[in-house]
């Protein structure tokens, strides 16, 4: 079987994986004397530390520190965040608390179990305060404030205006608004966080492991709050990770106080999160409230668009936030052609977990309140949503397409997409359905989605936050650095390092794949090593796995490497082969001549000749056979100074489509068939592709049915356990039909574009626009657990 | 999510159980599985000084083929795996 780019190939992963041979963060052996930590965190949503008295636990055999907020505020400095604004946080609280959760001290001692034994004797007092838990409350003059030296809670207003929106208004038939709140929840990795930390006072060094996930943008963030240059803040990476989606950037306050502990005790200090840990304090994703109005004209057509997008990120701007607000800001029109569109973003703080990354990032908040309301258009001019789709999709050979607020979208075929998926009577099907069911008296409807999906994410975006004016004082940020690097020992074998973290997409199998493809090999004789070692290995503040940027981002890194290493052994053989370098290829696990294909030597007899004696190389080569791949495609430009923004490299393109069914006894919602249209640009192995996208499929069920982080008015957290907070399993997620077109990507070599976040964005608003069709209702909650379909109904009165 | 410190004994034979319960009644708890009760006790929710680990007692771990049925008996975690038994002999003569 063919072995080349493009086929199924089986991950290389996987053996050591399902025979229990994983590399884990917690099973990583640690330095003899290894103290163990344990958080104590905050009851209280918001109140004042009065005192901390640690004294009893400090007495206990085998502890050896309590650290609290005055320690930490001592040796570190706040982190970092792109808002410049009067909000500090360290490791630990300093003074107050503002979300239940944040951790307040750390035990260190001999065994986990004694820390958590002496965190029961320490003593701590709190003054509560009034905590505010909803964002609009929290946007209000009388809200109590988070912050003091902010003067309020909502900490950015940005005002965008592309093309004449306020014409488009004036001069539309009708206007069709809608409100839409996006809610909290976590894609829960199997894997908790783990932080292990070492101080070397010689040269005031730390060496940290941790399961981070990056962006690597967050290293000078680790290390400034440590007070030491970048180098001097080690930090690795294990091979192998139990999952992330987002979730494990958020380890690195962590890595943090780990280190601090390890500075203070002299020893190593290990930090293991629980799961009890992890649902109440680790991340979420930023719950949003949108108010969003359309332009019309009475046959359908957008003419302007007006978004007000309120996102809530808790008790702190954690970096790289607020980054869902801003990913998709260049793509905020998705997938229709819509000139004219003003936006305005709004950051506001609670008294809640702090939010950070999450797989979708920004783009699930973004097109639920996009997608219903095209439905809503089509509902109040009497027209069928998919007509109202059709009608504003960005047509078939605009691309590449630049988009009202700056994303320029690489390729697609839009209304082809579209009307390859309801193709060959799957729209009939539904619509046949939906007939059967309602004359039964059943409650039956068909939803629609469309996503632009964006991937590997222009560095420069997060400074569409600040003004024009304050982003020409700074200097322009933009671009996104990729690095591979490819290297062939003595007897020819390959081997390969990348700047991704791994969490199990299966890089290791698509990298050996990219690169045997340049070099004439098989994936087999390609091994790849993707553990990290900020100290040795090559990264870039762009480094890591987030936002899709592998496929556009270290692939091409990857293929550019091999193509070099390719390059050059030509070189050599030519020499050795007598012939011209033009004329030689590498093919089958030789080097030869392309017109005399007997004229040749096997691969690791020229990879040989530059490590066994180099003083055979052509003239002018250097000897060593190690080539870095460096891609920084010229496509990621900084904002404008009208503050458009290409966002990311690639956009991708997901229709999505459904059937769902009410339950008329436990009003659960039933999905009757799925449909999901892909356009990806080039795939580079289906099989891990497939895997990807049915994965972002059961987490985009999991946010539209089921997972919602609650926190009630009081401020407590009341989905700290899987009791609670409902993770689907395998027998809750419906099929889905996966279908594809290919519309390559010309921006970068490989033509390859993300697909593993398009179904998280799609399939919440594709399953609301469904219920709102069934029910017949505007506002749609989601998740829409049975207990809200039941409440829907018993307001429209379709409860028996 | 650590418990508390408790004692931890593995008794034989159902009358050293028995007796174990009788000597320190409330204090102590049975651990059959753990599934519940490490859990309550990880959260420390449940505070027993000991633990009396039935896992291992002979009497009370076996599977029996009855005919029509076969019957698991609590106490045994590991039958397939440590002890051939009725159910193995059961899967091979039919």
């Amino acid at each position: 079987m063919s072995q080349r780019l493009g086929t199924r190939v089986l991950r290389k992963e996987d053996p050591a994986l399902l025979s229990g041979r994983g590399r884990y963060a917690d099973d990583l052996a640690v330095p003899a004397g290894t103290l163990h930590a344990h958080v104590i965190r905050s009851p209280h949503p918001h109140a004042d530390i009065v005192k901390i008295d640690a004294a009893d636990a400090l007495a206990k055999d085998g502890v050896w520190a309590v650290i609290t907020g005055e320690d930490v505020k001592k040796i570190s400095d706040p982190f970092l965040v792109a808002l410049k604004s009067p909000i500090h946080q360290w490791s630990l609280a300093v003074d107050r608390v503002r979300f239940a959760g944040e951790p307040v001290a750390l035990v260190v001692a001999e065994s986990r179990y004694l820390a958590e034994d002496a965190a029961e004797l320490v003593q701590i007092e709190y003054a509560p305060l009034e905590p505010v838990i909803d964002p609009l409350a929290a946007c209000k003059p009388s809200s109590p404030i988070l912050h003091a030296e902010a003067k309020t809670n909502e900490i950015s207003v940005r005002k965008f205006h592309y093309g004449d929106t306020k014409s488009a208004f004036e001069n539309a038939d009708r206007v069709v608004k809608l409100t839409v709140n996006f809610h909290r929840l976590s894609f829960t990795p199997m894997e908790c966080f783990v932080a292990v930390a070492t101080h070397n006072p010689a040269d005031h060094s730390y060496d940290c492991m941790a399961n981070f996930q990056g962006p690597f943008s967050t290293h000078p963030v680790m290390a400034r709050a440590l007070r030491v240059p970048g180098p001097k803040m080690r930090l690795r990476i294990p091979p192998d990770s139990g999952g992330s989606f987002g979730i494990k950037l958020s380890v690195f306050p962590y890595v943090v106080l780990t280190a601090l502990a390890a500075k203070i005790t002299g020893r190593t200090v290990k930090w293991v999160e629980d799961r009890a840990e992890h649902l109440l304090a680790a991340s979420s994703g930023p719950n949003r409230v949108t108010e969003i109005e359309a332009a019309v004209t009475k046959d359908g057509k957008i003419l302007g668009l007006k978004m007000d997008q309120l996102e809530d990120y808790g008790a702190f701007l954690r970096a790289p936030m607020p980054g869902p607000l801003y990913r998709m800001h260049g793509a905020v029109t998705g997938g229709y052609d819509i000139a004219n569109v003003d936006v305005i973003n709004r950051v506001v703080l609670t008294n809640k977990m702090p939010a950070s990354l999450i797989r979708g990032f920004g783009g699930p908040q973004l097109y639920l309140a996009l997608e219903r309301l095209v439905q809503r258009i089509a509902v109040e001019l009497g027209l069928e949503h998919l007509d109202v789709i059709r009608r504003n999709l960005i047509p078939s050979g605009a691309f590449p397409y630049k988009a009202a607020a700056g994303g320029v979208y690489d390729s697609g075929d839009y209304p082809r997409a579209v009307e390859t998926a309801i193709g060959d009577g799957r729209l009939e099907y539904l619509k046949r359905r939906r007939d059967e069911a309602r004359r039964a008296g059943r409650k039956y409807g068909i939803g629609f989605a469309v996503v632009v999906e964006p991937a590997m994410s222009n560095m420069g975006y997060l400074s569409t936050l600040l003004t024009p004016e304050t982003r020409d004082k700074a200097g322009p940020k933009n671009g996104a650095t990729s690095m591979v690097t490819v290297n062939v020992d003595p007897l020819g074998a390959v081997s390969v390092t990348a700047d991704v973290t791994v969490q199990g997409q299966g890089h290791e199998t698509v990298l050996s794949q990219i690169v045997a493809d340049r070099l004439g090999l098989q994936p087999e004789d390609v091994d790849v090593t993707l553990e990290m070692d900020t100290a040795k290995d090559q990264w870039s503040i762009a480094a890591g796995t987030y936002s899709c940027r592998f496929t556009p981002g270290t692939a091409v890194a990857a293929h550019m490497a091999a193509g070099q290493m390719a390059e050059k052994l030509k070189g050599i053989a030519a020499k050795q082969l007598n012939v011209m370098a033009d004329d030689v290829e590498l093919s089958g696990g030789k080097i030869r001549s392309k017109s005399n294909p007997d004229n040749a030597l096997p691969f690791g007899r020229v990879a040989g000749t530059s490590h066994w004696s180099p003083g055979m190389l052509p003239e002018g080569m250097m000897p060593a056979l190690s080539e870095t791949g460096v891609w920084n495609p010229p496509e990621l430009e900084p904002p404008s100074s009208d503050d458009r923004i290409n966002t990311s490299l690639t956009y991708g393109f997901v229709f999505d489509m459904c059937g769902i069914e009410i339950d008329p006894v436990t009003y659960q919602v039933k999905v009757d068939r799925y449909v999901s249209m892909h356009d990806a640009g080039t795939i580079l192995n289906p099989l891990i592709a497939d895997g990807q996208m049915r994965g972002a499929f059961a987490q985009g069920i999991a946010a539209a049915l089921y997972e919602e982080f609650v926190t009630n008015e009081e401020g407590a957290f009341l989905t700290g356990t899987f009791a609670d907070y409902l993770v689907p399993t395998v027998s809750e997620i419906p099929a889905v039909e996966m279908l594809h077109i290919e519309s390559p990507s010309p921006f970068t070599p490989l033509g390859a574009k993300g697909l593993a976040e398009g179904n998280c964005m799609s399939v919440p608003a594709c399953i609301a626009n469904a219920i709102a069709d069934a029910l017949g209702v505007k506002d749609v909650q989601l998740p829409a657990t049975p207990r809200r379909i039941h409440a829907l109904m018993a307001q429209n009165g379709g409860v028996r | 999510m650590k418990p508390r410190p408790f004692d931890y004994v593995r008794p034989d034979t159902v009358d050293e159980a028995v007796a174990l319960l009788a000597e320190h009644g409330d204090e102590a708890r049975i651990l059959a599985g753990g599934q519940s009760l490490m859990a309550m006790m990880n959260l420390r929710l449940a505070d027993p000084a000991m633990l009396i680990d039935i896992a291992r007692i002979a009497d009370l771990g076996h599977i029996r083929d009855l005919g029509d049925t076969i019957e698991v008996a609590d106490g045994d975690d590991e039958p397939a795996a440590g002890r051939p038994s009725d159910a193995d002999r059961h899967r091979t003569d039919r």
